[in-house]
């Protein structure tokens, strides 16, 4: 066992978070604060063009597709530092979407959508969720028909978030209503420009913009298909792992934390001490810093096991369930250590570092059941990690 | 980053796992029951373990031993949690034994470490003292100098099997800023014990020594190098801790999920009910954190610190291990209770020994609360930070 970085490691750290720290100008910074952290704005946009020009963005991708072919553990360093910085990097679109599209795709949707992915100018919209297909995703019901070289789309889906600002929809459609539920799902490229295709924006209690996406007779051409016909289900959980990593990277409070302490130790109470003299506070900070901790050794050994095949699903889902649930508990104790200040929205005139925390309280409220609900990862945790019989929801 | 094992690290602790899981039965534990208060020392199973090496993991080969490091004899001490072997190995072997190895003079690791690694002989630790919030400040311990060495007065507490022992390493403060760790033998002229049977039925002492006279041969360090080696000493023994209630809370859990497995109520085994599932799987979790951050904290401890940064890397990591040894002692202990139901206390039924093993390391060396209170002072002082 090895807890250190190599120092191969720590010069990539080193190069990603010198990257970043240049990318991330104030004027992007208050871009990004402005649109509630999720990107689309001008400045984002040319961010994101930089990326691709300096062949920052397919970094874990195998070089002959312009990636560098990152390891499991070195992509997720490389996710530490992006959420680190704060930068709205389209995971799903890199990490998932991108891959499958590459590997899978026809020749046509190769050459039109994945350049532009690594380059950082095409935007794709995940389209899983419906309004009756949450947590039991499978039971989805748009249906996609053949009708001679095309596909006929019909549906809704929820959920569809930054599709306002995207060139694709990533879509799963049933294609054959009468096999089991799993069995009977395939997946889609389908352009946002196509006839048929509308949205309407749902707003969330976070301030983040997602929308409700409609399909009225979509037509598509027969190569819009990726993958095999109705072997979608496969595709779709295949990079689980790496996203349910991802959403619980501890880069996206590490820094933070850094930030907070400092606040702590130099800002001073009426009464003249400094808000980290209280006992209490410390406590918090010790309970945060050694919750944090864990995360991070458990992430680590999420990515050493991809890295090395000896990938546990129990523990990538005890990853997701703890992380997801630490993070709102450490934006209450964050936020009870700034005190009422961590209402403050950042447009306040006195807004302090705790309009982070107000920005993060109302952001973290989706991660517990985004991804895969946590009930459902905690039954993951109990079959496979501990064999125990699963009930019959499972089935 | 490397989450793996050496081959000699798995066959250290295959061989452990073999050694305990054959041995210590539950017919083995029963008749351990029924020792007299103090007396609960399986001395048959240390011998085994003494032959097949396993005592000498981190004694140095010139001293009879196997050479590995800290971090190796940790995976006998979680075994050791996942049986409840009634052994000294947290004392002997964590503590006193990688004191000596470290910061012991030759001759001193020429008298015990060889006897330890062959059984012949058993070393406990005394840091530490009731009342006091620190075990790396011995107050009730006090040291004055003599003509050849100190002469100790002071008690202390909770010294596990200090009456089996042969030699005792005992702290003792020496001024306002510096200390003393000598090796007290039991037989000495002022040295007397006082029986703390604890919940666990594990043999401790209050060992109370009234001006008891330690020449020189008997210091194993004094002034800022007893510091070190009293920090040193406490790393290795909370961190041993950790990793013996990694082994015990796994050992509960699954147990656990075995039970629930075949338990039939309302015509069905109950773990197929989601809420045992779920309570079962935040266990899990549980679990993990406290193995990886015990495992962290026993890699970094067989390190030699650089500098001052590093040594602050070794206590905060072994700091935050206690606090999820604590922790995760305590839910795992109620959850494996609770999901046995009445089972779970019946002493036919052999989770209750876990259950009190966890509770009894949750508070030995510093409860989560001391912990947290010990790190965020760190925290105000120099961060902590996150890298």
């Amino acid at each position: 066992m090895d807890f250190h970085l190599t120092d191969k490691q720590c010069d990539l750290r080193d190069e990603f978070r010198a990257y970043f720290d240049k990318l991330m100008t104030p004027e992007l910074v208050a871009e990004l604060n402005q649109t509630t952290g999720e990107g689309g704005g001008p400045l984002y946009q040319a961010a994101m063009k930089k990326m691709g020009d300096d062949g920052y963005i397919a970094l874990s991708w195998p070089e002959q597709f312009g990636g560098r072919g990152l390891s499991a553990l070195e992509q997720y360093m490389f996710i530490e530092e992006v959420a680190r910085a704060g930068f709205p990097f389209p995971f799903l679109t890199t990490e998932s979407v991108g891959p499958m599209l590459r590997d899978h795709a026809s020749e046509r949707i190769k050459q039109e959508v994945v350049p532009g992915i690594v380059a950082g100018t095409c935007n794709i919209a995940i389209g899983y969720s419906e309004p009756d297909a949450g947590t039991d995703l499978a039971s989805l019901k748009t249906r996609a028909v053949r009708d001679g070289d095309d596909w006929i789309i019909n549906g809704q889906k929820m959920w569809t978030s930054l599709c306002h600002m995207a060139d694709y929809v990533w879509l799963a459609a049933r294609t054959d209503p009468d096999a089991p539920k799993h069995r009977g799902i395939s997946m889609f490229i389908l352009p946002t420009t196509a006839e048929g295709f509308s949205l309407s924006p749902v707003h969330t209690l976070g301030g983040v913009r997602t929308n409700a996406t409609y399909y009225e007779d979509v037509r598509v051409p027969a190569d819009a298909l990726v993958g095999e016909l109705n072997k979608g289900w496969k595709l779709i959980t295949s990079q689980l792992n790496r996203e349910r990593l991802a959403l619980v990277n501890v880069g996206f409070f590490s820094q933070k934390y850094n930030v907070l302490v400092d606040w702590a130790q130099t800002t001073s109470l009426l009464d003249g001490r400094k808000v980290i003299d209280q006992p209490w506070v410390r406590t918090h900070f010790a309970r945060i810093r050694s919750s944090l901790e864990a995360l991070r050794l458990i992430c680590y050994k999420l990515a050493w096991q991809m890295d090395s095949n000896e990938l546990n699903m129990a523990d990538a889902s005890a990853a997701k369930v703890y992380g997801t649930e630490l993070f709102v508990e450490i934006y209450r104790l964050a936020g009870e250590i700034i005190g009422q200040h961590s209402l403050l929205k950042r447009d306040s005139e006195d807004a302090n570092i705790g309009a982070t925390i107000e920005n993060l309280y109302r952001t973290a409220s989706i991660i517990t059941f985004g991804g895969g609900a946590n009930e459902v990862q905690r039954d993951i945790i109990a079959a496979a990690g501990l064999w125990m019989p699963i009930g019959s929801r499972m089935s | 980053m490397k989450f793996s094992l050496t081959d000699p690290q798995s066959e250290i602790r295959e061989l452990a796992n073999k050694i305990l899981q054959e041995q210590v039965t539950e017919e083995r534990l029963r008749s351990l029951d029924q020792c007299e208060s103090g007396e609960r020392f399986d001395r048959a199973l240390w011998q085994q373990l003494a032959s097949a090496g396993l005592l000498g993991i981190a004694i140095d080969e010139a001293h009879g031993g196997m050479g590995f490091d800290y971090f190796s004899l940790t995976l006998l001490l979680e075994e050791v949690g996942r049986s409840v072997a009634a052994v000294p190995a947290v004392a002997s072997l964590a503590g006193a034994a990688m004191v000596l190895t470290k910061y012991g003079s030759d001759t001193q690791q020429q008298k015990w470490l060889p006897t330890v690694a062959s059984g012949e002989s058993l070393l406990t630790v005394a840091f530490s003292e009731a009342m006091n919030t620190s075990d790396l400040t011995p107050h009730s311990m006090q040291a004055t100098p003599a003509d050849d060495g100190y002469i100790l007065t002071g008690t202390k507490h909770y010294v596990p099997y200090a009456q089996h022992a042969d030699g005792i390493i005992v702290s003792a403060k020496l001024s306002d800023k510096e200390n003393l760790l000598v090796v007290v033998e039991p037989g000495q002229a002022g040295v007397s014990f006082m029986d703390e049977n604890t919940t666990t039925a594990e043999p401790q002492s209050a060992v109370n020594l009234s001006a008891v006279n330690v020449p020189s041969s008997q210091v194993i360090a004094q002034g800022n190098a007893a510091n070190d080696a009293i920090q040193y000493g406490v790393n290795c023994l909370v961190t041993a801790y950790c990793s013996v209630q990694t082994g015990a809370s796994d050992a509960a859990l699954r147990m656990t999920a075995k039970y629930t497995s075949e338990r039939k109520q309302f015509n069905t085994v109950i773990a197929s009910f989601q809420a045992v599932a779920q309570r079962a799987a935040d266990g899990y979790i549980d679990v993990e954190c406290l193995r990886l951050c015990s495992q962290q904290a026993a890699c970094l401890l067989s390190d030699n610190p650089a500098d001052l940064d590093a040594q602050r890397a070794i206590n905060d990591a072994v700091t935050m291990a206690k606090i999820w040894a604590g922790d995760t002692g305590h839910r795992i202990s109620y959850t494996a209770q609770h999901l046995h139901g009445g089972t779970g206390v019946d002493r036919e039924y052999p989770l209750w020994r876990f259950c009190l093993l966890l509770r009894q390391i949750e508070f030995s060396m510093g409860s989560s609360q001391q912990h947290l209170t010990d790190l965020g002072d760190r925290i105000a002082d120099y961060a902590v930070a996150m890298s």
